[in-house]
């Protein structure tokens, strides 16, 4: 009663303590998600590199052999 | 007595702000946590969760790449003939035909991958590209590792192919070994290609290879 706000305060607090663990709920599954596409993602990384390579020689090679032509 | 009163009440009153404003902070705390939550759960996530499935899309759209150019690096076939009108030839080995380059033998590691294809891509698009010009000093070097007459002849029917390649094609570097083991799936295959920048081949003769199941490209157009 001689500390009215004390109620208020102790309210928020435990509403603060809710919304951390659902924020933290909700983070832990985010972090699930992104590394699930991580995982995914990764034999893609693999995918480009190796394309960059093909690209890289066969630009090497069109050059070698003087056959590149110019971009239309 | 009156200006102890007075002190009290000044005492007081700043109290009472400073519980506002205590109350007032958590309020604000709370709301912004609250607003993080709603924020992740509703717009975030979603998003990721639709950004996993374009990529999960990508990638069955990417997978005959990949495993094209697994086989280029990894297995004993040689992804040249695929698309020409050759002699069944069916090397073992997927052989450079530029000079200098190292000869890619059959490494089954899977970090070799990038090098194998640099060295395998080299002999697809070299073979591609090269020019009739190549003498015989590049025998000695592809032959290596394996001092073959078969491999010469192997190498010198690759470089007709090339030049019949070449006429065929003026210069098209977009045209990739295609690892081909058998003529429908090579055929079908070609349909593919015809919906991609790449020049369609008017040969449907293929050498086949040795047949192995990850080779084969099961398409339902048909050229």
């Amino acid at each position: 009663m001689e500390n009215p706000y004390e109620q208020v305060q102790l309210n928020i607090l435990s509403r603060i303590i809710g919304n951390i663990d659902r924020l933290n709920q909700s983070v832990a599954t985010l972090n699930q998600e992104l590394e699930n596409v991580n995982r995914r993602n990764r034999n893609l990384e693999i995918m480009g590199q190796i394309c960059e390579n093909y690209h890289n020689s066969t630009q090497f090679n069109l050059k070698a052999t003087g056959s590149q032509k110019p971009p239309l | 007595m009156n200006s102890q009163l007075i002190h009290h009440q000044m005492l007081e009153e700043t109290v009472e702000k400073l519980d506002q404003e205590i109350t007032l902070s958590l309020q604000t705390i709370d709301s912004n946590l609250n607003y993080c939550f709603s924020k992740i759960t509703k717009d975030i996530i979603p998003h990721v969760t639709r950004y996993g499935t374009v990529c999960e899309e990508v990638m069955d759209h990417a997978s005959w790449l990949g495993t094209m150019f697994q086989q280029t690096g990894n297995v004993d076939l040689s992804l040249q003939g695929g698309e020409r009108a050759t002699d069944g030839r069916s090397s073992v080995t997927p052989e450079t035909l530029f000079p200098g380059q190292p000869s890619v033998t059959t490494t089954t590691t899977a970090n070799d991958e990038d090098d194998e294809f640099h060295t395998a891509n080299l002999t697809n698009t070299g073979h591609i590209l090269r020019l009739p010009s190549d003498s015989s000093d590049e025998e000695p070097v592809k032959n290596g590792p394996e001092a073959d007459g078969s491999t010469l002849q192997r190498q010198r029917r690759k470089r007709k192919v090339s030049l019949l390649l070449q006429q065929e094609y003026g210069s098209s570097s977009s045209v990739i070994g295609v690892p081909q083991s058998k003529d429908s799936s090579t055929s079908e295959y070609r349909g593919l290609i015809d919906s991609s920048p790449m020049k369609h081949i008017p040969n449907d003769d293929e050498s086949t290879k040795e047949p192995k199941p990850g080779t084969v490209i099961h398409f339902s157009t048909g050229s």
